[in-house]
């Protein structure tokens, strides 16, 4: 079994950035040689970034930090982005661009662009064939979608195509420098397809994670209990030390990623933020 | 002297593999899978040399000479896990005697690179340097010091993922800085061969306390390794074997006392039909020819390193030769590029060229992020085939239609080569850098705000800047604004903003609004049409050492702006510390 690990950082913006904080957010993302951002970095941003990333798009003169932008827009499934993206795809002679606009298109749109990406499964390009079948094995939930991807498998002749197309997406980040700390553990075997959300009446219990405050930070325990429309946190942090969060004191805000479901609590009191998961059932 | 922020990791880091049947009578790599050397070929593309002042006449030091003294083979040595302490299972290995003035000379270094076979389970197993000393007739002089590891072990594990034990550190007077920098050369990013070289600081030159002044001297030399099992099983009773290759580099040069530094020596190899095809075009040559140009530029000069190009050879790896796998590379088959890649190169130029695989991307299947390049190691090993062996940057497909205002001028100055061009050069001298032996000067945070720095006390560190404290950000603002360090000798106890201010006369290089640390949304360059494009310097101060987006090795790529048809950008460094290093490089000559 292979090891498989993921980065895992707090995220940034996850309280109501300004569009300058969002534009920063993203600049020092996008400015990166290898980056290893946070798994949820643009689902954290709220969706108020996405007319952020439209406008940067639009005002980038760098073709890369274009192509990195556009990348974002995978992460927002509002249907303006299927508008933008099917234009841009349509005018790029580029194979890499290309590539990755397609697989924005589809993460973002799921199986409503079935039919404007089909006809790249039998592109000449491989690269074209593999993201386009891998982003409808990913993010299509159709049995319409899954039938034109398996007749698309068996009509491909590449072996390494196809084994390419089969292999598990593993998150890998030990990038020099960093080696291996800041990475957890992927829940394996890794689900075929994004978690649908959990409810927020099964948000009650425990969540493990990390607590951060000005004066200190380590690992705790988050227990959620549902008062009214509100939410009371207990938050148990090393040497048996524990904070209470009354109803009006604690934000609570849900967020999910491929393998996890993530709870985030901030202190509307103080400056303290406590950020946990769960593994998906 | 710089202090390293403490690191203590809260999460867990590491999964281990699960135990799996071994493969009976079948000798095995610790990668397990042995991939085929690619089937490369002569590129019908070859740099212009110094009669189209491209990169100008070789400057090798004529004072170097490398061999491979030893290769030590050792089989059946027990194992131990991540949170195993090492007990019996640290073993010696003699790496002979050497004189100082006849094996090394004043600018020599010795190189170890271990690669463990026979592992017998699926996964793989680090060779860990645990020790290395000199006896010099009685007298022990320690390069490696490392204490509370062997009780202990390197990490401590909790279901089935790992984090550094704290307790297990590296000592004062030690040739490594910090843990982490330890950690950097005994768990490699892939694969599992490691790479140690010797000397790694001169405490003449790098402050931090090392254990000795100079070059390496005469005496009897020893390493100590445990096997490094990344298993989530027992793996007690099983056994594997280490091979160790010790590579000797004499230079009987002073350290950067002479006009020149030397040069190394760079394969191309040329990824796919679409980077191949692009080569053979008019445009693609020309950018070709530029690349190697501005790279040169960059270490000969701007960075006051005064290291050259030398020899460049290209290759192709086309699509029918398996080229289309890799041209479009994941981050986690990177490995298998280098190894697979590397195996085809000529053996007789293993460890005298660094591989360079020019990909169309780097593909991160497991998020949505663009990466420009990434390095094999800090350190990457001076012998082909290993999962380290080069490293790879992004054409984006964009090699043949780079810089269109070139088209029709010969030469094609830097005022027309567009910033995207440029910042692939920038790229590449960053990612040898690494692989030379360099870090970044300051590591982005992690989650929790701690944050790692280099131990050379001429880069300056940088410090982050954060919104609602959970965001971290280290970038040029973070330098300019939030660093408010006064960085001490050998730099010029200045913060990186009075002297980069001072170095541009006054003129800020960033201005400040919203709390001085974001977009600066007030500034006259600022408007709804512009944005964050206009958040861009004022006056740049591209020679001054104190501002770490200065340097090479800084995190991110830089900030460049046509003005007055030239580029003003931020400048691109390698510290005399840095360059020190890089000196004591095999593939440095």
């Amino acid at each position: 079994v292979i090891a498989l690990i993921l980065i895992l950082m707090v995220g940034p913006g996850a309280f109501a950035m300004s569009p300058e904080e969002i534009r920063a957010a993203i600049h020092s993302q996008v400015s990166q040689r290898h980056p290893d951002p946070p798994r949820d970095f643009w689902e954290t941003l709220g969706p108020e970034a996405l007319p952020v990333l439209k406008q940067m798009i639009e005002e980038s003169v760098s073709r890369v930090e274009r192509t990195w932008l556009i990348e974002g827009l995978g992460h927002f499934s509002d249907p303006s982005v299927g508008a933008i993206l099917e234009a841009k795809i349509k005018d790029s002679d580029n194979e890499v661009f290309k590539k990755k606009m397609l697989q924005s298109l589809i993460q973002s749109q799921g199986d409503s662009v079935l039919d404007f990406v089909e006809p790249y499964l039998s592109d000449k390009s491989p690269h074209l064939r593999i993201a386009v079948a891998k982003g409808i094995r990913l993010y299509m939930k159709s049995s319409v979608a899954s039938e034109r991807l398996k007749t698309y498998l068996s009509s491909e002749k590449e072996e390494w195509i196809r084994n390419e197309i089969a292999r598990k997406d593993v998150a890998r980040v030990r990038t020099p420098g960093k080696v291996i700390q800041e990475a957890v553990v992927l829940a394996s075997p890794s689900p075929e397809r994004p978690l649908e959300p959990l409810p927020e009446k099964e948000w009650s219990g425990e969540w493990m994670g990390v607590y951060l405050s000005p004066s200190g930070s380590g690992t705790a325990k988050a227990i959620l209990t549902r008062e009214g429309t509100s939410w009371r946190v207990d938050l148990k942090l090393p040497k048996k030390s524990r904070i209470e969060l009354k109803a009006t004191e604690a934000e609570v805000q849900y967020f999910q990623t491929d393998h996890f479901h993530w709870i985030r609590v901030r202190d509307k009191s103080a400056d303290r933020v406590f950020t946990g998961n769960r593994k998906a059932k | 002297m710089r202090t390293i922020a403490s690191w203590i990791l809260l999460f867990p880091v590491l999964v281990l593999a699960s135990a799996g049947c071994a493969s009976k009578g079948e000798q095995q790599t610790s990668s397990t899978l042995v991939l085929p050397a690619a089937r490369l070929d002569q590129s019908t593309y070859s740099p212009s040399r110094a009669s189209d002042s491209v990169i100008g006449e070789p400057v090798s030091k004529g004072s170097v000479t490398l061999s491979t003294t030893k290769v030590i083979t050792l089989n059946n040595l027990g194992m131990v896990r991540f949170d195993d302490p090492w007990s019996s299972n640290e073993f010696l290995v003699d790496l002979g005697t050497y004189n100082e003035a006849s094996d090394f000379g004043p600018n020599g270094s010795m190189t170890l690179v271990a690669n463990v076979f026979n592992y017998p389970l699926s996964g793989g197993a680090y060779p860990v340097l645990t020790s290395f000393y000199v006896d010099s007739g009685g007298s022990i002089t320690e390069y490696v010091k490392l204490t509370g590891c062997k009780s202990s072990g390197m990490w401590t594990c909790s279901g089935g993922s790992c984090s550094a034990n704290s307790s297990c550190t590296v000592g004062s007077g030690s040739a490594f800085g910090s843990r982490q920098d330890w950690d950097q050369h005994q768990v490699p990013p892939y694969g599992f061969v490691t790479t140690n070289s010797f000397p790694r600081c001169d405490s003449s030159l790098n402050a931090w306390e090392c254990p000795f002044s100079g070059g390496l001297i005469s005496g009897h030399y020893y390493a100590k390794y445990v096997l490094l099992s990344n298993s989530g099983g027992s793996v007690s009773g099983k056994l594997a074997g280490v091979e160790i290759k010790v590579i000797v580099k004499k230079d009987t040069s002073n350290r950067n006392t002479g006009t020149t530094n030397g040069g190394i020596n760079l394969n191309l190899i040329l990824v796919g039909d679409q980077n191949i095809l692009a080569s053979r075009s008019s445009a693609g040559a020309r950018n070709l020819d530029l690349l190697f140009s501005e790279l040169n530029r960059l270490l000969s000069s701007e960075s006051g390193s005064k290291l050259g190009l030398n020899q460049i050879k290209i290759y192709e790896w086309s699509d029918a030769n398996g080229g289309s796998q890799y041209s479009h590379v994941d981050l986690d088959q990177l490995g298998n590029l280098f190894e697979s890649g590397s195996k085809g190169l000529p053996s007789e130029d293993s460890g005298e060229f660094v591989n360079l695989f020019l990909v169309s991307d780097i593909v991160n299947s497991g998020g949505s992020y663009t990466i420009l390049g990434l390095s094999g190691g800090i350190l990457g090993p001076p012998v082909n085939g290993t999962q380290s062996s080069g490293l790879a940057f992004s054409s984006f497909d964009q090699l043949a239609s780079f810089n269109p205002n070139c088209a029709g001028r010969d030469p094609c100055d830097r005022s027309h080569q567009e910033s995207d061009f440029l910042e692939m050069a920038d790229t590449i001298g960053h990612e040898l850098g690494h692989y030379l032996g360099l870090n970044h000067p300051s590591e982005r945070p992690d989650f929790r705000g701690a944050q790692d720095h280099d131990v050379l006390s001429d880069t300056p560190a940088c410090a982050y800047r954060t919104l609602a404290s959970v965001n971290l950000y280290l970038d040029q603002r973070s330098c300019y604004f939030t660093d408010t360090q006064i960085h001490p000798a050998p730099l010029a106890n200045r913060t990186c903003k009075s002297a980069c201010d001072t170095a541009t006369g006054g003129g800020p290089y960033l201005t400040a609004s919203l709390s001085s640390q974001w977009i600066d949304s007030t500034s006259s360059t600022y408007s709804g049409s512009t944005g964050w494009n206009g958040d861009m310097p004022q006056k740049f101060c591209p020679q001054t050492p104190e501002c770490q987006f200065n340097h090479i090795m800084w995190y991110t790529t830089k900030n460049r702006k046509m003005q007055a048809g030239v580029w003003k950008e931020d400048g691109n460094l390698i510290s005399p510390q840095s360059s020190a290093i890089l000196q004591w490089s095999e593939f440095v000559r």
